[in-house]
């Protein structure tokens, strides 16, 4: 037992408040954490990842604390909703969630209970049925997070923003369980922001958000991970797909001391269309895994992952890749890319992916890399009187770039973009700003 | 212009120019031709600074400066400019992104003040132009999905926007069909002044009937084995260069 664990198992208290449906689900999940304790580096998913140090921490619940340090450059300006959670604890008064139509979006402790949005029906209903022990907590102690349902034919036009931050957090660890459901021929933009106010302490965040979608609909899902240089984040992201809908997960790590996300995709019913975007930038001793799932359950589903990282120092990324092809699923078209930039001679890159198919009218491409940057590269820049320092820092910023240029909202991608060219060039950021160039038509 | 004295490298331990000698005025248009594996892009590369080369002896005199003294991208900032063979590619970062950063890098070098947006702009509409180079292709990252012919426009867009003082065009016209060989021709013979030289590095003498040269030189074996006008490039066309081989075993 585990530090951490027994910590987990303390929190056990009755949730009074819940349905039986959840109640039940929640002891369910409960035993198995109790029973089975969380993932260790026996564990063949999870030996690349090592938590004893999380493990080892003591625990204290998270409390909601006061906001008026907060900075202002976390909440970013948005012109659609908005909600807020801080230290896993919702907070009404920096959340915006003002009547929107064809939008619902509801706090999940209120969710639960009101029972408008039918949350039996999809409560935990993505993940997979064999859970890890961080998914099992996760349900087991899940009190907070957003429910949000977007109703038939409804078209979001502003991107909805939730936005997680920890603030003066202590050795705090939190639980936020999301579900958000797209309904027929429905298309929304969401945005989860993961952020870390001033602060220096160990804290845990285990996130978990569902996606589920109805057939046509259409949903364009950002997870942008700037967690605390000291922070743990484990993460998921589930998502079950009907008939001729669209995802897209874009997955962004930056933030954090170890962070391990999940992200599982099932296409469920013909015709449906997944696209996985991730885009680790480490440095120091920077940790990140992401473990990634694809299940073609049924024919005629395509797929386009591209996951990169870049890793400077001794920082060190984990990219887990599966595609499972289901015995009927024909005509499957499914790609995978993973690639890895190494801009240090301790950085290290560990790509594993793997594929299962089981049926055999099929395409499946995959591929992955791990290098330095391209000398050619390099000597083309310089020839052009591109200083070898700057032609370095342009070459490793277009690598990262190559990945945000592929999301679709463009005001996102614009600032993305921005940050990284600071983070990666620095001063220098200035010399490959353009937009001022194309104000005007050429 | 440039004076190349005996110039000798290797890579890997490979020789590969055994003594080169050449001269170029200014305002003059040298081609070199030659077999392949003679040694030409390795000189264009070796010209450029290529790290990869090591310059075993002879010199390089350019402009009155040891140009060896250089790096590649002081080279570059000098002055010198060479489109590529084959241009890389840089999904990522957009081609004018590029533009801007080298033409800064250069003035910076240069100690002049970076150019303004609207100025750089002015550049780029008049010289995308004089290689028909549509707007769209300027926002798009570097090379990235261009044609072949898109490619080697695109060096030579970059070639305008730097104006250089010596140009080395290696193979610019392998791969062009004839219209885009002849827009990359108008590109290059626009840039011909008295005071800027070019080396165009080819395979065929078809481009020398768009880019008239005033000499015409042939590599073989890391050595230049014979000079003429460009009439000697007709005659290499009819007579490849086994004759000359033999000439320089022959001794």
């Amino acid at each position: 037992m585990t530090a951490l664990h027994n910590f987990l198992i303390a929190q056990k208290q009755a949730n009074e408040a819940a349905p039986e449906w959840l109640s039940s689900l929640q002891q369910v999940a409960f035993s198995q954490l109790k029973n089975r304790g969380l993932p260790s580096a026996q564990d063949e998913e999870w030996r690349l990842t090592r938590l004893t140090e999380l493990y080892k921490q003591e625990f204290r619940p998270a409390i909601a604390t006061n906001t008026l340090s907060l900075q202002k450059t976390l909440l970013t300006p948005s012109a659609g909703s908005r909600i807020v959670f801080v230290n896993g604890v919702l907070d009404t008064g920096l959340s915006d969630s003002s009547f929107v139509a064809g939008l619902a979006i509801e706090p999940l402790e209120q969710a639960v209970i009101s029972d408008k949005l039918n949350l039996e029906t999809f409560f935990n209903a993505s993940p997979p049925l064999e859970q890890h022990g961080f998914l099992s907590a996760n349900t087991a102690f899940s009190k907070s997070g957003y429910v949000i349902r977007i109703s038939a034919d409804s078209i979001i036009d502003n991107p909805i923003e939730i936005i997680f931050i920890a603030n003066n957090t202590g050795p705090a660890a939190w639980h936020c369980r999301n579900i958000i459901v797209a309904d027929q021929f429905s298309k929304a933009t969401i945005i989860e922001r993961h952020v870390a106010n001033d602060t220096a302490e160990t804290y845990l965040s285990n996130c978990v958000t569902e996606l589920h979608l109805a057939d046509g609909s259409h949903l364009d899902f950002y997870k942008y991970q700037d967690e605390s240089l000291d922070a743990y984040h484990i993460g998921g992201v589930y998502s079950k797909q009907s008939r001729d809908s669209y995802l897209a997960t874009n997955n962004i790590a930056i933030g954090s001391k170890i962070a391990r996300t999940d992200i599982y995709a099932t296409l469920s019913a013909e015709g449906a269309h997944c696209e996985m975007n991730g885009l680790s930038v480490l440095a120091g001793d920077q940790h990140v895994e992401n473990c990634t799932e694809v299940i073609h359950a049924k024919p005629n589903c395509t797929s386009d992952e591209y996951y990169k990282s870049v890793l400077d120092d001794q920082a060190r990324s984990v990219f887990r890749g599966r595609i499972i092809v289901a015995k009927d699923a024909q005509k499957t078209d499914a790609n995978q890319q993973n690639k890895n930039l190494l801009l240090s001679s301790r950085a290290e890159a560990d790509t594993k992916p793997q594929l299962e198919i089981y049926a055999d009218d099929v395409k499946c491409a995959h591929g992955a890399t791990v290098g330095q940057l391209e000398e050619k590269s390099v000597f083309y820049l310089r020839s052009r009187g591109v200083s070898e320092t700057m032609a370095r820092a342009l070459l490793t910023f277009a690598f990262a770039n190559d990945v945000i240029r592929r999301f679709h909202l463009a005001d996102l991608q614009k600032q993305l973009s921005a940050q990284l060219a600071d983070r990666i060039l620095g001063e220098a950021a200035s010399a490959i700003e353009t937009d001022s160039l194309f104000g005007e038509p050429l | 212009m440039l004076s190349i004295k005996n110039l000798k490298a290797e890579i890997g331990g490979k020789k590969i120019l055994k003594g080169l000698s050449l001269e170029v005025a200014a305002g003059e248009v040298h081609a070199i031709m030659g077999p392949n594996g003679s040694g030409k892009s390795s000189f264009a590369n070796v010209l450029a600074g290529h790290g990869g080369y090591e310059m075993t002896g002879g010199s390089i005199n350019y402009l009155g400066k040891d140009l060896t003294e250089f790096n590649v991208e002081e080279r570059a900032a000098e002055g010198l400019f060479l489109a590529f063979q084959y241009p890389m590619e840089i999904p990522g970062v957009s081609n004018i992104a590029m533009l801007k950063t080298a033409v800064n890098s250069i003035r910076k070098y240069r100690n002049e003040d970076e150019l303004t947006a609207g100025a750089f702009l002015k550049v780029i509409k008049k010289k995308a132009a004089l290689v028909e180079m549509k707007q769209e292709l300027l926002k798009r990252s570097v090379n990235e999905g261009f044609s072949g012919g898109e490619k080697k426009r695109n060096e030579i867009l970059q070639m305008a926007v730097l104006e250089p003082t010596l140009s080395v065009l290696d193979e610019t016209d392998s791969g062009l069909d004839i219209d885009a060989l002849k827009i990359v021709a108008h590109g290059v013979n626009t840039l011909r002044s008295p005071d800027r030289s070019m080396i165009v590095i080819t395979h065929y003498q078809r481009l020398l009937d768009y880019i008239q040269p005033d000499y015409v030189h042939v590599l073989a074996d890391g050595q230049i084995v014979k000079t003429g006008n460009k009439n000697l490039a007709l005659e290499l066309e009819e007579r490849g260069y086994g004759w000359l081989e033999k000439q320089v075993v022959n001794g």
